[in-house]
């Protein structure tokens, strides 16, 4: 018990710095701002109930908000995945120069936005790079930036940028499933299609857990290239939840933005807790199970 | 093997690294000298709504207005001159003596005169009566008792020829006697006339001589009465002397003028001369404001009252008067500031913010942007025309609004949108 | 006989074919990498190519995007596409380098905000995950839910309570407003947690049966291995808040502490002239970074990826 006692306290030690920090900056301000959700301005301190719930859920920028944040993740996530997964794989493999290729997929990671902006402005300018392009074929150019056409930019700079984070992960995935389940497979006849259908996809399931939760994370970030790009207020198809809430901090209100940073935390709280959930019940299982299934099919051919 | 080319690779990116940060570093200390070189430095100013000041500075003469001369009122050899210039005086003081024994000796002397011509008049007088009269009237008492008996003479001769006692010849010779004697009579008559005449003139001589002697005599009084001074030259006003014409011992005739006093209440003028170059900024009537320098600068308000062209210097020369009783004049040599205020522009900024580009007149507006690096400062030209200028100010037109700052000074040549720094 | 030679030609064109099929794969597979790694780099090779266009080239090529157009106009006037500078001019960076003294100033605050938040970030991280790694305490799995938690929001979710906080501690304003959240960022004990529960609990407990204090125990033993990934999470830091752009956009006052990547985001028409070597100045301490520790940063992201 004393000892018990005695390694708990030093491991608060070790952690009090953290848990200080975290506390002032994130914890405490934090339940104050769940606090102000339920309240009227910031000035006065006036319960309000669930008001600010209710014309938050009526407000139009809010939903319009939420449906694009939401639609951007449905799109983005699943596009990530299948594209990064996909160089994954072409990456994983003995190849001259290939270390080349991913040092370049990895490069867009660390150039900073802010610097890159610039080229993303000159091509999807009105009067820009690729509606010259277009001018050039005779294909009547595009206002990139003022229709839906700035969803899709969206998504390709932030694929640009995030694709080289998954591919990592998923080399490593695939690094860490044993060779010889494809050479079992491979004797066994199974072409390359099953085998990435039986082997690759069911084994990856873990790392693609962690891809998409933190694609879902860095789908968040790309507000900073929105921002950059288009503003404050961009064309509605753009118009993300930080969109939403950077603006409403700069109007002041921000009982909204908190109770909108409240909703969003809880809707995360919960993603993350039935992901977590999720991947408990299923994953390890259809991970370990695949893999001693395919052990057994392994060793019953052999 | 690899790993030896990753250690290559590494050496060899460490040192681009520190390459890197040195350089920043290097171009961090220099960047902001070197801009700091780079940059036109400039000043700026903003446009006023003012009158222009012309200014010329010249020399100029300040004159009294009102001179009052005094002049010797008889001729005078003066003994001391008790005043000097700019002396002020007050009626009745005395401002130099003359010489007493002269002025009597002098009385002396006409006096006598008036005495001689007395006489001269007396002398004539007997001189004509003696001689004239008394010869007169013995002869023609005389002729008319020749004319008698020669009438006689000539009718007893007559009468004996007629009778014949006695022959013709002797009544011609008793005609030409009487004829004779009439003639003479007729001379004597004639001359008479011409006595009456000589009488006629004799007065005449003699009035001029007795109004001659009248003037003598008043020349006498008045310069007795001029004597009464005791020789004291005294001033007739309240003033400032002007000027002495006369010193120790200079003699002066009468009516010569002796002292110049400008009177108490006298005005100032102002007078200076400019070239035709100068001259042409002012004009007649216009309201200048003059700053003399003397002893100490005065300045003060005026109006050009005169502006003449004085041909044989080629110079223009303008009066102006002093009305200002404040100014403690002095007259004499003054430097002389000439301001002469234009109508009101309502865009007047410095000379210095006018440039020249070919023959058009700009200036630049100093702009300010929310540039990249923070706030920038940059010139924008702006093309003006020119309405007037003196040798500070310029009043321009042009499009310009109230608050820009114009460009009053730049430490280098300026083009449109260059970026500048302030000084 | 000549059943076997058709035999050997069917097996030769067999294997050619085999060959070739090989050899066109590989070729596609090749042109593929080389097409997507363009596509990939082009941002860069882009501005890095634009970076020495001079002044008038740079007015000519994007002289369309720098003045209003008129959109009555029947013909909009595009930008020209051009990647190669003729003539090749160093201006872009003689101007940013040498005539911007706020250029450099700008870089340094970059550093001046990147480098506390990072050392922080290692010192605070390095502690909290050892705590969280090797020893059981109250609430553990709580807190460290918590930071996952909040590692995840956006940064917009926790602005205001960041903004709060800042104002009552009479922050806001400073370089320390963006510092100090900076540096209780959760990832970092995230990150070095992943790694310690790696490190066997044996070797500690062979220490401490030994009699060493917790302090040498993570100094001289957890530190040592962590090397690697106290460089992967370096670099991972790095690399996040030198391209911050939103904290010190809101929780700085002063424009002249504002960090480059503002400066950057808020070039637009007028100043493309120096905007491509800006950019790149700024991607060059990243991409140095890059240059030297990819396997670190390769490790560390695949660290966070790891369960």
């Amino acid at each position: 018990m004393k000892i018990k006692t005695k390694e708990a306290l030093t491991g608060y030690a070790f952690a009090s710095p953290i848990i200080a920090g975290f506390t002032v900056f994130f914890l405490v301000p934090f339940i104050i701002s769940i606090f102000y959700c339920f309240t009227e301005g910031i000035g006065t301190l006036k319960f309000v109930g669930l008001k600010n719930f209710n014309s938050l859920l009526h407000s139009s920028s809010f939903l319009l908000a939420v449906k694009n944040t939401f639609e951007f993740n449905i799109v983005c996530v699943p596009l990530i995945m299948a594209i990064s997964l996909l160089f994954a794989v072409m990456l994983n493999k003995k190849l001259k120069g290939i270390t080349y290729f991913r040092s370049f997929f990895i490069l867009p990671l660390v150039i900073p936005v802010a610097s890159v902006i610039l080229v993303w402005n000159i091509m999807f300018d009105q009067y820009g790079a690729l509606n010259k392009l277009l001018v050039f074929f005779h294909i009547t150019p595009v206002e990139w930036m003022r229709s839906r056409w700035s969803f899709w930019i969206l998504v390709i700079v932030y694929i640009w940028k995030n694709c080289g984070y998954n591919v990592i992960l998923f080399l490593a995935g695939l690094n860490s499933i044993p060779k010889d389940f494809y050479e079992a497979a491979y004797i066994d006849g199974a072409g390359k299609f099953a085998c990435l259908k039986a082997i690759t996809i069911p084994l990856l399931a873990p790392t693609g857990f962690f891809v998409f939760i933190i694609s879902i994370i860095n789908s968040f970030k790309v507000f900073r290239e929105a921002y950059l790009l288009a503003g404050k207020y961009p064309y509605k198809d753009m118009y993300m939840l930080q969109h939403f809430m950077n603006n409403n901090f700069y109007n002041l209100s921000y009982q909204r933005l908190t109770t909108a940073a409240a909703l969003m935390a809880l809707f995360i709280l919960l993603l993350v807790l039935a992901l977590f959930k999720f991947e408990a019940n299923n994953g390890r299982s259809l991970d370990k199970g695949a893999i001693k299934k395919k052990k057994n099919q392994h060793s019953n051919n052999s | 093997m690899e790993t030896e080319q990753n250690t290559d690779k590494r050496k060899i990116l460490k040192r681009v690294i520190l390459v890197f940060i040195a350089i920043m570093i290097l171009l961090t200390f220099f960047s902001k000298t070197i801009n700091d070189i780079l940059l036109p430095e400039v000043e700026y100013t903003t446009f006023s709504n003012q009158s222009l000041e012309k200014e010329i500075d010249t020399t100029g003469e300040i004159k009294p207005v009102d001179i009052k001369k005094i002049n010797a009122w008889r001729d005078m050899k003066i003994k001391e001159v008790k005043v000097k210039e700019g002396d002020k005086v007050t009626k009745g003081i005395i401002l130099a003596l003359t010489d007493t024994d002269d002025m009597l000796l002098k009385v002396k002397s006409m006096e006598f005169e008036v005495k001689k011509a007395q006489d001269e008049i007396e002398n004539f007088k007997n001189q004509f009566k003696s001689n004239v009269e008394t010869e007169k009237n013995n002869k023609n008492q005389w002729l008319v008792k020749d004319l008698e008996e020669a009438q006689k003479s000539y009718d007893e001769a007559k009468l004996l020829y007629e009778n014949g006692l006695d022959s013709y010849k002797r009544v011609e010779t008793c005609l030409e006697e009487l004829e004779t004697i009439k003639k003479k009579i007729s001379d004597e008559k004639e001359s008479e006339e011409n006595e009456k005449r000589n009488q006629e003139d004799y007065e005449r001589t003699l009035s001029e001589k007795m109004s001659e002697l009248q003037l003598k005599i008043y020349e006498l009084d008045d310069f007795k009465k001029n004597c009464n001074d005791n020789g004291e030259i005294k001033s007739e006003f309240d003033g400032v002397i002007n000027q002495a014409l006369i010193e120790k011992g200079s003699t002066c005739n009468s009516g010569q003028p002796l002292f110049e006093v400008v009177s108490k209440d006298s005005k100032y003028k102002l007078e200076w001369k400019l070239n035709s170059a100068k001259a042409q900024i002012l004009k007649e009537g216009d309201t200048v404001d003059l700053t003399i320098t003397n002893d100490k600068e005065e300045s003060f308000e005026s109006n050009i009252d005169k502006k003449n062209y004085v041909v044989n210097e080629g110079l223009y020369l303008f009066t102006s008067f002093i009305n200002d009783k404040n100014i403690k004049t002095k007259t004499g040599q003054v430097d002389l500031n000439i301001a002469l205020k234009s109508k009101e522009y309502p865009m007047v900024v410095p000379n210095s913010c006018i440039f020249n580009a070919g023959d058009k007149n700009m200036i630049f507006v100093l702009k300010e942007k929310d540039g990249v690096m923070g706030e920038e400062q940059f010139v924008k030209s702006v093309n003006v025309k020119i309405l007037d200028s003196n040798d500070s100010s310029t009043a321009i037109s042009g499009n310009i609004a109230e608050n820009d700052n114009i460009v009053s000074f730049a430490s280098k040549a300026l083009v449109d949108n260059a970026k500048v720094k302030l000084r | 006989m000549q059943l076997k030679r058709k035999k050997i030609n069917i097996q030769i064109i067999v294997k050619i074919w085999i060959t070739i099929n090989r050899i066109t794969k590989r070729v596609l597979y090749y042109f593929i990498m080389v097409f997507v790694s363009i596509s990939l780099l082009f941002p860069v090779i882009y501005m890095f190519a634009n970076s020495f266009m001079g002044e008038k080239e740079i007015q000519k090529n994007y002289g369309a995007l720098m003045t209003v157009n008129d959109s009555k106009k029947a013909e909009p006037e595009y930008m020209s596409f051009k990647l190669i500078p003729d003539p090749v001019s160093f201006m872009q960076y003689y101007k940013a380098l040498l005539r911007s003294p706020k250029f450099l100033q700008m870089f340094w605050n970059s550093c001046l905000l990147t480098l506390p938040i990072l050392l922080g970030q290692l010192i605070v991280s390095t502690l909290a995950a050892f705590a969280f790694s090797k020893f059981k305490f109250p609430l553990r799995n709580v807190i460290f839910f918590m930071f996952i938690i909040v590692m995840m929001m956006p940064f917009q979710v926790s602005l205001v309570p960041n903004y709060i906080i800042l104002k009552k501690l009479n922050l806001l304003g400073g370089y320390l407003s963006v510092i100090l959240p900076g540096t209780f960022s959760t990832f970092g004990v995230f990150l070095l947690r992943q790694f310690m529960i790696s490190i066997p609990d044996e070797l500690c407990e062979a220490a401490k049966v030994d009699g060493a204090s917790s302090m040498r125990i993570f100094l001289n033993i957890i530190l040592p291995q962590c090397k690697g990934a106290l460089a992967s999470l370096a670099i991972l830091v790095f690399i996040d808040n030198w391209n911050m752009v939103e904290q010190p956009l809101i929780f700085l006052k002063d424009q002249a502490m504002y960090p480059l990547s503002i400066f950057l985001s808020a070039i637009n028409g007028n100043e493309l002239g120096i905007a491509f070597a800006c950019g790149l100045i700024y991607m060059i301490p990243a991409v140095l970074i890059f240059l030297y520790g990819e396997k670190y940063l390769v490790e560390g992201i695949k660290l966070s990826g790891m369960k």
